[in-house]
């Protein structure tokens, strides 16, 4: 069966309540996940009080704050800070997302959740190991595969090229894998039926929709599988958090929809 | 073992389409019949404007909920001993109680 609740050693457990900085008029309490494997301690939830007149407006330059001002072993992912890399997805109040692109005023008056990417395997607070993910995409080949080989580039027409529009621009984030229930369920069962995800099964259709490809029945063979593709039931969170505006759920539809054409 | 699942995704719409006029068909049909005594009712099911789409929804129903609870099973059984045990037996018991249910509405005609 699948697990329904947490191991005993992943209950998150109430953390540290560090002291507000001294002299600061606007604050904004982060309630950030913590967790370390040099210890046994249990995941908790430390509280940080953020002088927001001292940093930027967005979720990361708050954590970048706390960890320049407060707590320097606060650990997570983050490098071109403008949605362009996808390095800092992290869970912020309940939907996966960029800590770079959420603004603070964009979370309500309340307190900021932070937690890393659900249902993967955390590194240290939050940083979670993406190989799994890495692997999944890199299991639907995601390159071209032409049998031409033009004395220039692979031409296409400005419509064949419109089609990739909304496919191509997926950062891989993993914002949309780790937010779909179904990947959780299937997503990382080390065995042959898996479900590959939201973000490998967009860019599986990005491949299938470019005009210069030629191994689009290879391509929908390989997908035409129970767990690969057909966990995807719909769900639509995958849509719902995508930082960059895509819609995953379409792309999938869009493949069960050629696997049926093929069908017939 | 990889297994196709568009056959499956085709037949589990395919099988909802055709639910759609007879679920509403059904309801209508009971609620106008809500009244009737029981041999009125045997007598209104051994019609064969009534046996016949209602043997239609038994098979298209039953099929659908075996579909459905496959679904189930794939998402959240993970071993697969387990699995293809209740697939199976799913299968069996959709078996079973769409036969029943047909030779249900038979029996009614041949008794009519």
């Amino acid at each position: 069966m699948v697990e329904l609740t947490l191991p005993k050693n992943s209950k998150v457990i109430k953390g540290k309540v560090w002291p507000k900085p001294d002299g600061a008029a606007n604050l904004r309490e982060y309630r950030i996940y913590r967790w370390s494997p040099d210890d046994a301690e249990n995941p908790r939830l430390d509280t940080f009080y953020v002088d927001v007149d001292d940093c930027g407006p967005m979720i990361l330059d708050g954590l970048l704050w706390v960890k320049d001002n407060i707590d320097p072993t606060l650990t997570l992912r983050r490098s071109c800070r403008e949605g362009i890399c996808g390095s800092c997805a992290m869970n912020i109040n309940g939907a996966n997302t960029l800590a770079c692109t959420k603004g603070m005023d964009e979370c309500g008056k309340g307190n900021i959740a932070v937690h890393p990417l659900p249902h993967q395997p955390v590194v240290k607070d939050l940083v979670t190991d993406l190989s799994k993910f890495y692997e999944q995409h890199a299991e639907i080949q995601p390159f071209l595969q032409s049998n031409d080989n033009p004395a220039a580039e692979h031409s296409q027409t400005p419509g064949e090229r419109e089609k990739l529009d909304g496919l191509y621009e997926c950062i891989l984030c993993a914002s949309c894998s780790t937010s779909c229930p179904s990947y959780w369920w299937n997503g990382d069962k080390g065995d042959e039926n898996e479900y590959l995800g939201p973000a490998a099964l967009l860019q599986a259709y990005r491949w299938l929709q470019d005009s210069r490809d030629d191994e689009r029945n290879a391509r929908l063979d390989m997908l035409e599988d129970n767990f690969k593709l057909y966990r995807c039931h719909t769900i639509m969170n995958c849509t719902q958090v995508c930082p960059k505006g895509l819609n995953p759920a379409e792309a999938i539809a869009g493949i069960k929809r050629m696997l049926v054409e093929r069908s017939r | 073992m990889s297994q196709k699942g568009t056959a499956h995704f085709i037949f589990q719409r395919g099988t909802a389409l055709v639910m759609i006029p007879l679920v509403i068909w059904f309801v209508i049909a009971l609620i106008s019949h809500a009244d009737d005594t029981r041999p009125e009712l045997m007598v209104w099911i051994a019609k064969p404007w009534t046996a016949l789409p209602l043997g239609l929804l038994i098979l298209a129903g039953f099929f659908h909920m075996r579909l459905g609870i496959e679904i189930l099973i794939d998402d959240y059984i993970h071993k697969p001993d387990t699995r293809g045990m209740l697939l199976f037996l799913n299968t069996l018991f959709a078996l079973i109680l769409g036969a029943v249910a047909l030779w249900s509405i038979i029996a009614i005609t041949l008794i009519v």
